[in-house]
């Protein structure tokens, strides 16, 4: 392969979709605004559960300056949710939760519609609401009136000899973890903007999903028309985090709507509405029991998940299926556990729906495991770092089945565990800990192992979970210029340029002859989206192997006109070449010319064109990812306030195709950790009164949040995808809140039960009253 | 309703003569008003930083000014940084990989650029002048590195 140039994957070659960015051409929903568009504005509901006596909208109606104005009459439609009651688009006899849509207004523009919806009188006679899930779980109140249960997910699996490994333990470690409710909050807000098509009489619909196809079958099916009328088209789109995954009532009313009106309507969500009516996560509660011999083998593992869904299961994926179903299927971790058993409940609340949000499920599990270890570590009398190593899988029990239903095929766990240890100067910590301790400084420590599933694939007859598969069209024009139609699309992942750089080294030309085009449900081929660390793996995995494909083609027709054997040409910088004789060579670009304009120079028989499709199917369950995280965290007594003074990555996410795009994520997942443990927790009062309602009161981390020199450091152990991808867009945030939480219980010899730690806690934690330490023997 | 008001503005060196109701915000006229969408309202309540423009070189949070306040100021927004190449500031954020959906980074971009133009010779906290923004991706460490890495050449003469 003398003639092959330096590969581009693993290369850390500058995004291509930042021109555009920077220069400010970049184009949003909100920033696309058609001829004769109108603009709505919902009718929300002030309160958390009530009958609605009258929603006034013939005090609106005959305004001037209304384009429409449609209540449920109007719009009578329902999602079709899983579980749980059906789900109005806009309410009709009861609301279940503040924010939920009501009537819909249509004007001129943004400021007219508000207006107009002030002027809509709704009138709700208030009913008992249910915020907590305890409560929730308890009954008495329901979430919707006249339902006999708020239980909407049952899950269990726990056996009996989980019991007796407990029963005949040396050691039983039993606590109660609890995250606050959050909210994934992009800086891009949801927004709509439906365009009816005369052809065919559907409509596009443009809007930041990340799953294109899944919103088109969705839509396709309320409105009643072919999936062919229906197309989805995301432009640039300002980030997710999964919450913009779910179907949403405002995307289908502002659809209807459109289709009603026969002109555009556009709905871009305000920042106050997104408080109200982004679906939000976490906010769950972990009963958790572990088992442990005397010399630290960890026999055996149970966890009761309790998660809240809010008033709706959402569609097509609630927080309460997917904070237990990943939660219970990531807590085993890197370990090797006796026994291992959970029960999961989603329960309704009378609060905003949930839905994902980045590594979903994931952060709380691995807290829970790290945290066990942590305190079993203490009671045995066994370094933390020990009883781990004791305990994680070894290179040669690969592939190992984890009890959460994972393959493990990675051997690396205890490498990254050393290898973050090492880095964080772990041997020297006790003494570093004394020594700060004795200038009045309160600094911990917190380890993190973690196994991330990713890129879920084939998963049983269970429909309702994810497409295990994805889609690449690579199509090479008669230019030599490369189109690929990608399956997947980007939030700011930088799709473009990773899945330009795998097609890039299979067809040997420069990543500037290659267009991404993505998120286009007309041109692009059928997708999962772009969630639950998939595009990297699948996306690529397709676009690799329909590249691949391409060039195939590519060395036959080269073969033909330079008279040798396919497999004797090499395709790289543009040209393809006879291996070993230089001088037999010709130009991609010709090869595509004749490919399409002279196609009788064609091998007989071939088809002319460049162009293939592709699917990549994970025949498995899910892929891993796995790694270590360690944190060293700096708490300050008379402020409450917290610092992260040193971080460590050493993860494994398979084959890197571009370093600074994969940092990228694990920076912005472990600022999102830092929320989540420090900062961010969706409040309601006992009313259920939404008190966090702007980024004033929800605290989303900023600079001087984030840790200045974190250490980043990459194994890769290929996967068996094309390309050897694993998949590294939640890592980041999958192991932040364990590292970060230990960290804070090693600081304060207190034990963290919940998260976020407020600065009140943090300083009576800290304080010399409030400090104690841990029971156990290393610290006594 | 809100009475219409008249304005004069020169916004990335052209002179616009409007009418706007009075409550418009300067956000929505830059981008509703001049077709300027590049400055991007990310909370309407002065939070986020997404929508900073340059007010008469200073950088102002656009979704809390109204248009009509900028009445004879001269206004400086994102579009305006790049001629036919990107800047230096914008191919620091580029190199760096200062940006992720992008979504955050015109805002800034503009409070940067009135940090480098007013850079004397004292000491800048970069995390301190871009605290007013909030960047939902990055984790902000390569946005810092990015504008540091901008501010060198300005501030150390070649040797």
């Amino acid at each position: 392969m003398t003639s092959r140039t330096t590969p581009v994957v693993g290369t850390r070659l500058a995004r291509l979709e930042d021109e555009r960015l920077l220069r400010g051409r970049g184009r949003f929903v909100a920033d696309l605004e058609p001829a004769h568009t109108t603009h709505a504005a919902f009718v929300r509901s002030p309160v958390p559960h009530g009958r609605i006596l009258n929603v006034g909208l013939d005090a609106v109606r005959d305004d001037p300056r209304v384009i429409a104005v449609l209540g449920h009459t109007d719009l009578p439609h329902e999602l079709t949710n899983d579980s749980g009651p059906r789900q109005p688009l806009l309410a009709g006899g009861e609301v279940t939760y503040v924010g939920q849509p009501i009537a819909v207004v249509m004007a001129s523009n943004r400021y007219v519609a508000e207006d107009l919806t002030e002027q809509v009188p709704v009138d709700i006679e208030p009913l008992a609401a249910v915020t907590e899930i305890d409560e929730s779980l308890q009954g008495g109140t329901t979430v919707h009136a006249g339902e006999e249960t708020n239980v909407v997910l049952i899950n269990d699996s726990w056996p009996a000899q989980l019991d007796e490994a407990i029963a005949s333990a040396h050691l039983v470690v039993e606590a109660e973890y609890r995250t606050e409710r959050q909210t994934a909050m992009p800086m891009e807000t949801r927004g709509v903007l439906a365009v009816p098509d005369p052809n065919g009489g559907g409509l596009t619909l443009h809007t930041g999903t990340q799953m294109p196809h899944i919103l088109r079958d969705a839509l396709a099916a309320l409105l009643e028309l072919p999936q062919t009328a229906v197309r989805i088209v995301t432009p640039d789109v300002g980030g997710a985090f999964g919450v913009k995954l779910a179907v949403y009532p405002e995307d289908l009313v502002v659809a209807l709507a459109a289709r009603r009106l026969q002109r555009p309507v556009k709905w871009i969500c305000d920042r106050y509405e997104a408080f109200t009516s982004d679906y939000q996560c976490r906010g769950s509660s972990y009963q958790a029991i572990a088992a442990f011999e005397r010399d630290g083998t960890w026999t055996g593992l149970g966890v009761e998940l309790t998660c809240p869904a809010g008033a709706f299961f959402a569609v097509p994926w609630s927080g309460a299926l997917v904070e237990t179903f990943i939660g219970s299927t990531s807590l085993p971790g890197p370990y090797r556990i006796g026994h291992y058993g959970y029960r999961c409940r989603g329960v309704l609340t009378n609060t905003t729906p949930t839905s994902a949000y980045r590594a979903t499920g994931g952060p709380a599990a691995t807290w829970i495991t790290e945290s066990l270890l942590d305190r079993a570590a203490r009671r045995l009398g066994i370094d933390r770092a020990e009883l781990r190593r004791r305990n994680m899988i070894t290179a040669s029990e690969i592939p190992f089945a984890t009890h959460g239903g994972l393959e493990i095929d990675t051997g690396t766990h205890l490498e990254a565990l050393e290898t973050a240890l090492d880095h964080i100067g772990f041997d020297a910590w006790e003494k570093r800990r004394a020594a700060a301790a004795s200038e009045g400084r309160h600094i911990g420590l917190g380890i993190a192992s973690y196994v991330a599933p990713t890129a879920a694939g084939v998963m049983g007859p269970d429909p309702s979970v994810a497409i295990p598969f994805d889609s690449t069209t690579v199509r090479i024009e008669p230019s030599g210029d490369a189109t690929i139609l990608a399956g997947v699309s980007s939030q700011g992942q930088g799709l473009e340029t990773t899945l330009a750089q795998i097609a890039a080294d299979e067809l040997g030309v420069a990543v500037n002859r290659i267009t991404v085009r993505a998120g286009d449900t007309l041109m692009c081929p059928y997708s999962g989206g772009t969630h639950g660390s998939r595009a990297g793996v699948l996306g690529g995995a397709a676009t690799k192997t329909a590249a691949a494909a391409v060039a195939t083609k590519m060395r036959a027709i080269a073969a033909h006109l330079l008279e040798a054997s396919p497999d004797d040409i090499d395709l790289a910088a543009g040209r393809a070449t006879v291996r070993g004789v230089p001088s037999a060579a010709i130009t991609l670009d010709e090869i595509a010319m004749r490919s399409h304009l002279q196609a009788q120079s064609l091998p007989a028989g071939m088809e002319p064109g460049l162009e293939s499709t592709n699917r990549y199917l994970n025949h498995r369950y899910y892929t891993t990812a796995n790694g270590c995280h360690v944190a060293v965290v700096q708490l300050f007594e008379a402020t409450g306030a917290f610092k992260v003074l040193e971080y460590v990555v050493v993860q494994d996410g398979g084959v890197i195709i571009n370093p600074s795009i994969v940092e990228g994520q694990v920076r912005g997942g472990v600022a999102q950790g830092v929320g989540s443990v420090f900062l961010e927790a969706v409040d309601y009062d006992r009313q259920g009164a939404l008190l966090t309602s702007s980024l004033i009161h929800y605290l989303l981390p900023r600079e001087w949040d984030v840790v200045p020199q974190m250490r980043i450091v990459h194994i890769q152990s290929p996967s068996e995808h094309p390309g050897g991808m694993r998949g590294i867009g939640e890592a980041g945030l999958h192991a932040a809140v364990a590292a970060l939480a230990n960290a804070v219980e090693d600081a304060t010899g207190h034990e963290i039960d919940r998260v976020p730690i407020r600065p009140e806690q943090i300083a009576d934690l800290v304080s010399n009253e409030g400090r104690h330490h841990l029971v156990g023997e290393q610290l006594e | 309703m809100s009475a219409p008001v008249s304005l004069e503005i020169v916004v990335n060196g052209a002179t616009i003569d409007g009418r706007v109701d009075a409550r418009t915000t300067l956000a929505d006229f830059i981008r509703d008003g001049c077709g300027l969408v590049g400055t991007k309202i990310g909370c309407e309540h002065g939070v986020c930083g997404s929508c900073t423009v340059l007010v008469d070189d200073l950088p102002v949070r656009s979704c809390l000014m109204l248009a009509a306040s900028a009445h004879g100021s001269t206004v400086r927004t994102v579009e305006s940084l790049a001629g036919v190449e990107l800047s230096d500031l914008q191919k620091s954020f580029r190199d760096n990989h200062a940006l992720q959906c992008g979504f955050c980074t015109p805002g800034l971009l503009m409070t940067a650029q009135a940090l480098l133009e007013s850079l004397g010779n004292e000491e800048i906290d970069v995390r301190e002048a871009v605290s007013g923004h909030i960047c939902r991706c990055t984790g902000y460490e390569p946005i810092i590195t990015a504008i540091e890495a901008a501010m060198r050449p300005r501030q150390e003469p070649a040797p």
